[in-house]
């Protein structure tokens, strides 16, 4: 028996979560804009249909959004992340294995003896249960290979259904033929370009090549791409794998010229990166500071500076690497700069089971470490900033803008949406 | 005005804290003995389980919201302005559940009454007449009412 692969994306994600608690927003075009209302990060299929581009920058299309009254939202991960959490909850209780790929897309097996059909029926339901348990609409492509299911997913997107299975000779073909080579999973605009000139449009005509050839070409990447649109699986599903390095860095609201701001900014996001670490019973061995400074805010070039060092002994004690952070950054920082974005990496993660404690220093004291426990328990229960380091600023200006947020109905007692009694 | 807000918000920030910290040490379990000396009680072994309000009232955690409730049309099943709904999606409406129904726009709570080829919203207050739900009508049930949470 054939085994399957199955993508489940939800449809215009963050757009989707919005309307779920406002119901005055169904059928109406939506922008979701990125941290500190740039750019556009998300539309609802009315919004792409009146032509707002992905990655427009927000004061260029504000004029159209006015005239046109597409409802434009501050993007509201504590949301998304929520739903999306949900969506995955389900799809875990259902499948065989799953490989969660983003935000809003995951994949996923049935057992190898389940007939086709039955498979398709299988996703008919799930379809059907993630609208009505987290009212989020999704879209489901089954086929052979992970390539092909993303293409199937792309196709059930039209599909009234909201299912499409890619597994006979006739729909492979028709499906591929159709499909133009940009699209296909993994070709970016770079092998896009490329293929365009040798002639090479369509999925279809791309999985025709030689293998041997677009190996020269394109690499083993290429040569997979090839052998999974003809229907021959490579890409088995990834388990998830702890992160070999965490880095949090935000842009600012508003430029920050003071090395106090930039500390407090940076403490701040020190602090997520640690809380980040621990979660994951990990310690950093090395850190990496880095800041971007606007040279000319005409053409928005930027200079982008940064310093490594290593720590002491690893580490994912919070106030430590603020202290060590704090080193790194007035080495860096310079007068009169005008700075937009900073941040942190935690490098080099370790199992916090295989530290090895340094003869000459002193090992963290399960006092810190129970200080730590505790500050991650009450943020996560209360609510960030419910205990914070004095080093994070107690009114940070700098903070992001969000103008037009939604609330945070589902992780937060003060979010909750109103019912109407 | 906005300082004596924020505050007023520490305080309750801080006596959330408290109950925390009292939840934590004090987590009752479902039995407790005093040891004697000599004596073990046979309860003893029975110490394993506290009791989670959220097994009681959440069956289905992907399906499950919080709604607050703002207006008093619904007070005589019991549900007060400022009260916190537990809204499950995944029960089906049914004639006289309490449901959560996006009507034009807004998410209301109301009894649903479905009889023969007739659809009501229903308040549970006189002060409100029904809500006829006619063809055409922006309208669909959003989910089904489980608990409510009021402070008493």
């Amino acid at each position: 028996m054939k085994k399957y692969y199955i993508l489940v994306d939800c449809n215009n994600f963050y757009a989707s979560c919005e309307r779920l608690f406002c119901p005055r927003l169904e059928k109406r075009a939506i922008v979701v804009l990125s941290n500190n209302d740039g750019c556009v990060v998300a539309r609802s299929q009315e919004a792409k249909q009146l032509g707002i581009k992905m990655g427009e920058p927000y004061f260029k299309i504000k004029d159209l959004c006015e005239r046109l009254k597409i409802v434009v939202c501050s993007s509201n991960y504590q949301l998304y992340g929520d739903l999306s959490q949900r969506v995955m909850r389900i799809l875990i209780g259902i499948a065989e294995e799953i490989q969660i790929y983003s935000i809003d897309e995951a994949f996923l097996t049935f057992p190898d003896q389940m007939p086709l059909k039955e498979i398709f029926g299988h996703c008919i339901e799930v379809r059907r249960l993630i609208k009505k348990w987290v009212g989020i609409p999704v879209s489901i492509g089954i086929a052979p290979t992970k390539t092909l299911a993303k293409a199937a997913g792309a196709m059930a997107k039209k599909n009234p259904q909201g299912v499409f299975c890619i597994a006979s000779r006739a729909v492979h073909e028709t499906v591929l033929k159709d499909f133009p080579v940009g699209d296909v999973w993994g070709i970016g605009s770079r092998f896009q370009n490329r293929l365009h000139a040798l002639g090479i449009r369509t999925a279809w005509d791309f999985q025709k090549q030689d293998p041997s050839a677009v190996r020269k070409s394109m690499g083993v990447v290429g040569e997979r791409m090839l052998w999974e649109l003809r229907g021959r699986s490579c890409l088995p599903l990834e388990k998830a794998q702890p992160k070999k390095s965490i880095c949090c860095s935000r842009s600012f609201g508003n430029v920050i010229t003071e090395l106090d701001d930039l500390a407090e900014a940076l403490s701040t996001y020190v602090n997520t990166a640690c809380i980040k670490v621990r979660e994951q019973h990990c310690c950093a061995q090395a850190i990496c500071v880095f800041a971007e400074a606007i040279i000319d805010s005409q053409t928005g070039l930027r200079q982008h500076d940064s310093k490594t060092a290593s720590l002491l002994a690893p580490t994912n004690d919070t106030s430590q690497i603020i202290t060590a952070a704090k080193s790194c950054l007035a080495a860096i920082f310079q007068k009169e700069k005008r700075y937009k974005k900073c941040g942190i990496i935690l490098l080099d993660l370790l199992p916090e089971a295989n530290v090895m404690p340094d003869l000459f220093l002193q090992p963290l004291s399960s006092k810190r470490k129970r200080l730590a426990e505790v500050y991650d328990h009450l943020n996560a229960r209360f609510g960030k900033r419910t205990l914070f380091y004095g080093a994070m600023g107690v009114n940070p200006h700098w903070k992001m803008r969000s103008e037009q947020g939604s609330g945070h109905y589902t992780t937060s007692w003060d979010g909750l949406a109103v019912a109407k009694a | 005005m906005k300082k004596q807000n924020r505050s007023a918000f520490r305080k309750k920030d801080i006596d959330a804290i408290y109950q925390l910290i009292q939840h934590k040490f004090y987590r009752l379990p479902l039995y407790q003995s005093l040891v004697t000396a000599g004596f073990p009680s046979p309860a003893e072994d029975e110490i394993d389980d506290t009791l989670d309000l959220n097994e009681l009232l959440i069956k289905h955690p992907a399906a499950t919201f919080f709604l607050k409730v703002s207006g008093s049309s619904m007070i005589n099943a019991g549900i007060h302005d400022g009260d916190i709904l537990i809204v499950d999606r995944s029960i089906e409406p049914a004639h006289g559940k309490i449901v959560i129904a996006a009507l034009n726009g807004e998410l209301t709570v109301k009894r649903l009454h479905l009889e023969k080829n007739r659809v009501q919203l229903v308040a549970e207050n006189s002060a409100y007449p029904p809500i006829e739900v006619r063809e055409g009508m922006d309208l669909h049930i959003w989910g089904v009412v489980t608990s409510v949470i009021h402070t008493v």
